[in-house]
C-alpha cells in the first residue's frame, strides 16, 4: 500500500475537497483507493456521499478499543471511506491523548486491516500541527500540501517546510512532498502573481496542474458527488484528471 | 545556450553589433514584478534577503528557502556540505527557526502541561486504557 497524506498549515484551503475529488478520480482510473478522515470535524463523509446520520468511524472505534475492519463505508463512486465518526469534545481529547501515548496508532491500525500492496490510502488531516498530522507524516510515502494562491498561504510555506523536514522527509522509501495549488483564478492578478512566485521557489515540487476555482466544485458537494460525476466537462474535472494522472505516474515511478 | 539565446546573438551579429552581452532575464523579471506588486510577498522576500548570516552562506541567486525546498525534493538528503544544520538565525527567513539537532519533538509542546482532567473524560480514558 502507498500512503499519501494531504496536509496544510492553514484551514480553509480546500483540503477535504481536494482529497475527496482526487480519490474519486483515481478510482475512476482504476486505482483502488481507501480514504481516511483524520480530522475530528468529520467532514470527509459528506464529500463522499456517506449518509449524514452515520456516526461510526475511526474515532469512535478508537474510543471503544476495537479494530477498524468492521467499518464498511463506500462512496457511490467506489472509494472505500473510513470517516472519523461523530465524537464529543471530551471524547476528542481522550482520543488525542491516546494518540500521544501510542505514536504507532495509525500505522498499527492500517497494518491490522491487511490491505493489498496496490491500494492507495489518502489521509485527510486537520489544518496545522496536531497529533493527527504527526501520525500521518510518520507513515506517509507521499505528502501533498494544499495551498491557495494568496499571500497567507505563501507566508506559511517556510513553516510547512520546517515541519516536513522534521517529520520523515528523509525516511527511507519516502517519495517526496509536493505542493498543490487550489482554487486558482487566472483572471486575478494576485492569484497569477502568487502562482509565479511559488513556481519560482518550489520548482519541480509544485504539482504542475493547478486546480482552478470552479463553481462546479461547490455545487458538486451540494449534490454529494465528486465534481467529475457532477460535471464531466468542468474545468475542475479536467484539473483533477490531470492531477490523478500525474500522481499515478509518481506511483509507477515508485514501483519501478 | 538555448536556441533563443543563439537566435538573439545571430540577430545582433546581423545588424552589426559584436558579442552583445545577452542574458535571458524574462523569467526572473516576471517573478520580481510579481513580488513587487504585493507588499507582503515583497516583504517576505526582503526580510529573507536581509538575514546577514544567510546572505553569507548562500550564492547570489539561491536563497536558503530555495535550498530547503530543493533539499526535500524526492526525499533525498542534500549533499553533505549542504546538510549541515543551518544557524538558527539563518533558518528559513523570518518565519520560523529550524529545530536544532536532537531538539525535542515540537508536537510534545502541545501536550504539556495538561490542565487537571475533568471527571468525565478521565473515566473515558481509564476505560480506554483497560480495553
Amino acid at each position: 500500500m502507498t500512503v499519501i497524506a494531504v496536509i496544510s498549515m492553514k484551514g480553509g484551503v480546500g483540503k477535504t475537497t481536494v482529497t475527496s475529488n482526487l480519490s474519486a478520480t483515481l478510482t475512476r482510473f482504476g486505482q483502488r483507493v481507501l480514504v481516511i478522515d483524520l480530522d475530528p470535524q468529520n467532514a470527509l463523509r459528506l464529500h463522499c456521499g456517506i449518509p449524514v446520520h452515520e456516526t461510526g468511524g475511526i474515532g469512535r472505534d478508537t474510543l471503544q478499543g476495537v479494530s477498524w475492519e468492521n467499518l464498511d463505508f463506500r462512496s457511490p463512486g467506489g472509494v472505500q471511506v473510513l470517516p472519523f465518526g461523530v465524537v464529543s469534545d471530551e471524547e476528542c481529547m481522550v482520543i488525542e491523548r491516546h494518540l500521544v501515548e501510542h505514536p504507532g496508532w495509525l500505522g498499527d491500525n492500517l497494518a491490522n486491516l491487511g490491505l493489498d500492496e496496490d491500494i492507495v490510502i489518502l489521509l485527510d488531516t486537520p489544518p496545522g500541527p496536531s497529533v493527527y498530522l504527526q501520525q500521518a507524516l510518520s507513515i506517509a510515502d507521499i505528502v501533498l500540501v494544499v495551498l491557495l494562491t494568496d499571500a497567507g498561504s505563501y507566508a506559511v510555506l517556510p513553516a510547512t517546510e520546517t515541519l516536513l523536514k522534521h517529520y520523515g522527509a528523509f525516511r527511507r522509501g519516502f517519495l517526496g512532498s509536493y505542493y498543490v495549488l487550489n482554487q486558482v483564478d487566472a483572471s486575478r492578478t494576485l492569484s497569477r502573481d502568487v502562482m509565479e512566485v511559488v513556481r519560482h521557489d518550489l520548482g519541480a515540487r509544485l504539482m504542475p496542474f493547478p486546480i482552478h476555482r470552479d463553481e462546479a466544485v461547490s455545487e458538486s458537494l451540494a449534490y454529494q458527488k465528486p465534481v467529475l460525476d457532477y460535471d464531466r466537462y468542468a474545468q475542475a474535472s479536467q484539473d483533477f484528471e490531470q492531477f490523478a494522472k500525474w500522481l499515478i505516474q509518481k506511483l509507477k515511478d515508485k514501483t519501478a | 545556450m538555448s536556441d533563443v539565446d543563439v537566435d538573439v546573438k545571430n540577430l545582433f551579429k546581423k545588424i552589426g553589433v559584436d558579442e552583445p552581452a545577452y542574458q535571458e532575464l524574462r523569467r526572473e523579471s516576471r517573478t520580481d514584478q510579481a513580488r513587487e506588486r504585493w507588499p507582503l510577498l515583497n516583504s517576505l522576500q526582503a526580510e529573507e534577503e536581509a538575514a546577514p548570516v544567510k546572505q553569507a552562506k548562500r550564492s547570489a541567486k539561491k536563497s536558503e528557502l530555495s535550498r530547503l525546498f530543493k533539499s526535500l525534493e524526492g526525499g533525498k538528503a542534500p549533499p553533505k556540505e549542504e546538510a549541515e544544520p543551518l544557524p538558527r538565525e539563518a533558518a528559513v527567513g523570518p518565519f520560523r527557526k529550524l529545530p536544532e539537532a536532537g531538539a525535542p519533538n515540537p508536537f510534545n509542546r502541545l501536550f504539556e502541561p495538561q490542565p487537571p482532567p475533568r471527571n468525565f473524560w478521565q473515566s473515558m480514558f481509564d476505560k480506554l486504557k483497560k480495553s
